[in-house]
This record gives C-alpha cells, sequence and structure tokens, in this order.
C-alpha cells in the first residue's frame, strides 16, 4: 500500500493526512550508506537546501566528495521550517509529524557514532470533533492514529543539528538558480544569484511546484517526457496557522470539514511540555486556495471568524497572536507537497529521477519510492540519487 | 504493526445465576479481570463488574444483556526516548485511571453440560479519567465457557 492508497484508506476512515500520512516507512535495511562503493571523486553542486539538498550533502560529505549545496532562501529546511519564541515550544511551520516508528530518525541518520538522543511523543489525540453543521464527538477516531510527535524540537531541528551542522561551511544561501547547462561533457555550468559556478554533477532537489514554474532554465531542454512528468506532478495547495489563546476553548483535533477532509484544527502543544494554548490550522488540499490566495492579515482573520463559528467566539475573544505559513504563497515553494496522480505517480517518479547523462539528476519529496510528501521520503530519495551519482564513474 | 485501532486482550470472568423465571430468562452477576493494549501507546487492565438477563438460561444456545461498569488503570505512552546512533527507544508509561461504563451482549453456545464457546460485542464510554470523558469504547470477544457447578 503506498501513501497514497493508504490517505484514501484514512479518509474513508474519517481520518486526515496529519493522521495519515502513510504507513511505515523506514526501509527494512537500515544501512542507508551500506555498500556503497564510490566510482566518482569529482564535484557536485546540490541545488537547494531542504531536507532532500541537506541530506544528499550529508551522505557525499561521509564519503569525503567535494560538494557544494546552493540555495534560493536566506535559510536552510525548505518545507521544514522551525519558529521559536512564540510559544515555550518550536512550532514546526512546515513538516511536523513524524510519520513512522521513531527508529526512523536514527537510521536516517546512520551513523552509529552519533551520540544523540531526541524524544517523541505518539500522537493519540484523545478529544476529536468532526464538524457536519454542528461540532460531532468521535474520541474513538483517536485510536486510528498512529505517528509521532517531536516532544522538545521538530523536523527543522533534527535536520539542522544533526544532517546541516557537519556540511554547514558547504551550503550557501541567497543564491537562487536560474539556470544549469549540461550541454559540456566536461562539466555542468550552473547560474546561481548571478554567479557562474561550476560542477561534475547537479542534483537538483528544488519543490516540483519550482520545477513547473519553469524557474529554472536548463540547456540542453529536458526531454519532452520529463517534462510531461513534471507537469503531470500534482502539488496540493497548503498552509499552516499557529495561534495562541489565553484560554484553552478546542479539543486535541477538529475536522473542520467533515470525516475525511483535510482542513484539521489540531492541538499544536499536544504532548509538549507547554503551558501555552496554541492552535493551529492545517490544511493541505486544492480548495485551501480559499486561503492561500488571501494575505497573511486576511488569512488570520478568516481562521479566526472560522473558529468563531465553530466555538461560539471564544477564539477572537481570547486571542493573543498568530502566526501564518503559507506554502503556496512562497515563491520558492509554490504549494505543499505532492498529491498526486492517484494513478501513474510511480512511474512518474522514474521519468523524473532517471539521470542526464550522469550529469544532473533529481531528488526530493516527490521522487521518494516508499515515502512520498514526507521528510524522510525527500532523504530517502536524496540518498538514492546521492549513490547514483557515487557509483557511476566519470 | 498491527493495524491502527487494534487493540488485543484477553480477560477471565466468572457468572454466577442470581434467580430464574419459568426457565426462560435469568437474572446473572458476573465479574471480569482482563487486560488489553495498543502497541507502542498503552496497556490497559480492567476489572468490571456486569448484571443482566439470561434469555434460555438453560438451553444450548442463550442470549445475555447486561450493563456493567468497570475500572481501567491504564500505563500510557508518555513519551520515547530515541537513540539516533542506534534507533533504541527508551519508553517512559504515565499512569492513567479510567472509569467506564458499557452494554453487553454475549450469545453461547453450550453444546455440552460443561463447556461451550461464546461470542461477545461490547460498547461503552469511559466516564472519568480522560479529557474525552465520552471516549467511545467497543470490543469483540470470543471465548470458552466452562460450568464449573449446578445453578
Amino acid at each position: 500500500m503506498n501513501r497514497r492508497d493508504f490517505l484514501r484508506l484514512c479518509g474513508q476512515l474519517g481520518l486526515a493526512i496529519p493522521a495519515a500520512q502513510l504507513l511505515g516507512c523506514a526501509p527494512e535495511d537500515p544501512g542507508w550508506f551500506d555498500g556503497i562503493t564510490p566510482q566518482f571523486d569529482g564535484s557536485v553542486l546540490i541545488v537547494g537546501a531542504g531536507a532532500a539538498g541537506l541530506a544528499a550533502g550529508y551522505l557525499l560529505h561521509r564519503f569525503g566528495i567535494d560538494f557544494t549545496i546552493v540555495e534560493a532562501r536566506d535559510r536552510i529546511g525548505g518545507r521544514t521550517k522551525g519558529l521559536s519564541g512564540f510559544a515555550d515550544f518550536p512550532i514546526d511551520l512546515g513538516a511536523e509529524w513524524i510519520h513512522d516508528e521513531p527508529e526512523l530518525l536514527g537510521q536516517l541518520l546512520d551513523d552509529p557514532s552519533l551520540s544523540a538522543s531526541v524524544e517523541v511523543v505518539p500522537y493519540s489525540p484523545e478529544t476529536l470533533y468532526v464538524y457536519d453543521g454542528a461540532l460531532l464527538q468521535l474520541n474513538a477516531v483517536g485510536n486510528y492514529y498512529g505517528e509521532y510527535k517531536f516532544r522538545r524540537s521538530g523536523w527543522f531541528e533534527f535536520l539542522d543539528q544533526f544532517v546541516a551542522e557537519p556540511i554547514r561551511d558547504r551550503i550557501r544561501l541567497g543564491l537562487p538558480v536560474t539556470s544549469i547547462d549540461t550541454s559540456d561533457p566536461a562539466g555542468v555550468t550552473v547560474v546561481a544569484g548571478g554567479e557562474t559556478l561550476t560542477a561534475d554533477r547537479v542534483l537538483v532537489t528544488v519543490p516540483t511546484a519550482v520545477l513547473q514554474a519553469e524557474v529554472i532554465a536548463f540547456t540542453p531542454p529536458l526531454s519532452e517526457a520529463k517534462l510531461a512528468a513534471i507537469d503531470t506532478i500534482d502539488v496540493a495547495p497548503g498552509l499552516k496557522v499557529f495561534m495562541e489563546f489565553e484560554e484553552r476553548f478546542y479539543p486535541d483535533l477538529v475536522s473542520r470539514d467533515g470525516v475525511g477532509q483535510n482542513r484539521l484544527y489540531y492541538d499544536a502543544a499536544f504532548g509538549k511540555d507547554s503551558d501555552r494554548n496554541v492552535l493551529a490550522l492545517f490544511w493541505v488540499e486544492h480548495p485551501a486556495t480559499e486561503l492561500t490566495d488571501l494575505d497573511d492579515d486576511a488569512i488570520l482573520a478568516a481562521v479566526l471568524a472560522d473558529l468563531d463559528d465553530l466555538f461560539d467566539g471564544a477564539a477572537s475573544a481570547g486571542f493573543v497572536q498568530g502566526v501564518v505559513q503559507n506554502w503556496t504563497g512562497k515563491e520558492w515553494t509554490r504549494g505543499a507537497y505532492t498529491w498526486g496522480p492517484d494513478d501513474g505517480l510511480e512511474d512518474l517518479v522514474a521519468t523524473i529521477r532517471e539521470p542526464v547523462d550522469d550529469r544532473l539528476w533529481f531528488a526530493g519529496e516527490t521522487l521518494a519510492t516508499e515515502a512520498t510528501s514526507t521528510v524522510q521520503g525527500a532523504m530517502e530519495s536524496a540518498y538514492t540519487a546521492a549513490r547514483g551519482i557515487l557509483e557511476r564513474p566519470r | 504493526m498491527l493495524p491502527y485501532g487494534i487493540q488485543p486482550g484477553g480477560a477471565v470472568a466468572a457468572e454466577v445465576l442470581v434467580q430464574e423465571w419459568e426457565e426462560a430468562v435469568a437474572l446473572v452477576v458476573s465479574g471480569r479481570v482482563g487486560a488489553f493494549g495498543r502497541p507502542d501507546h498503552f496497556v490497559r487492565g480492567l476489572l468490571a463488574g456486569e448484571v443482566g438477563f439470561s434469555v434460555n438460561p438453560d438451553r444450548p444456545v442463550r442470549g445475555t444483556l447486561a450493563i456493567g461498569a468497570g475500572y481501567l488503570p491504564t500505563a500510557a505512552v508518555d513519551r520515547v526516548g530515541v537513540d539516533l546512533a542506534t534507533g533504541a527507544k527508551t519508553v517512559q508509561f504515565e499512569p492513567r485511571h479510567l472509569g467506564l461504563v458499557y452494554g453487553s451482549l454475549t450469545l453461547t453456545h453450550m453444546p455440552s453440560d460443561t463447556v461451550g464457546w461464546y461470542l461477545r460485542g461490547s460498547l461503552g464510554s469511559t466516564a472519568t479519567g480522560t479529557p474525552a470523558d465520552d471516549a467511545l469504547f467497543f470490543s469483540v470477544g470470543l471465548g470458552v465457557r466452562f460450568a464449573l457447578g449446578s445453578k
């Protein structure tokens, strides 16, 4: 069962995205780096410092390969993003849930010499409402949640502390890539932020929606098959909104649009060591354009108005502060994550992943083989691509 | 990994026939002790008492409708530490104490005087001990029934 099948099943069960991201996605063999026999000792340029780009750099670093990561934004993390200072725990403005068993975190790092641990909490909401003209309690549905959340940190901190830390000096921020020229067999030429950079191989990890927007000009152009595959990928719009209130008036989870829908209000402090009342909105699906097309102030106002409708005005009455993360409205994401298509995604992924002349490679959450649309999926695709780069001789 | 929502467990129960009317209906009381759990989430004990009516109590096929109340001592997973080098987990539990009220329907088949089997379903709600005071509980059970004494 793949992720989309599982999402569909969860929809039928009345669960929504955070609950339903996927079944076990960790590889049976936890040794991501086992059995790699490097045949390549050239240089690599990685485009994008999200989970995939960082993971690729992490692997190349372990094998002593010369590489540079260029990132368009002034920060790393991609669609993981931490916010500190809003509450008494780090806020995950992007990826938040661990859609797998927590051992996955160690498997992703694959470093027996690490002396570190993280705390996670099982995500088992006890109070769960579904809105169907009125708020209905369906607490038993909480038994169907089988995921985890970080207790004191988040996905961004995980990537920042353990994946990015050993390679931080290889990351260059504020350099949006505008062109990639692979026509010269001697190497790749990349223009990033006006600078011309060269490398033997390039790994593109930008979000699929950014590829669809043709922000990057490829020379020679990508094949028709690859372009068609990229364009066929369905990237859902999405956003998250975090709001602090003076009093808690909400349950652990509200499925706003009824059973099986994907607009969720959830207690963001669930399982955290927190005294604050922080409620979040998670909405990733096409109808979310109702909000993602608005500016942040209008989004927050609309969300508070919606909560007031649900909870008899309690939201506005006790509102303290709010923050909006509109993933669709950001130039370097242009959407939340891969949503489809339901049929044929595996073939599309294989087409996009196929390297061009061994010099141009692709990775990212879309291109995962087992855990599409997740952080671990992005990292897995990056490890696969980096392994390919290493194992193909020049 | 078990499918989400499956919480396997078992119980031992004893039932006493208190009064019988014309061999058609009987008042029965029972008590049960058991445990169940959800892997990686909680382990939960069950202490419960029931009172109900049994239809055709002397026939091989009989049915019992009962109401009950119980106590659910629970050890819930509070947090899990993950060693990033090995992936080893350290699980910390927190105690929880839940009350439970429920109804049950049991269909019993006693092909002999001493042993038979039953199929049981129950539906109830936690009464206290959790923010979700109305949390729905339901269970399906298959068991073996021994007749240990005369009525």
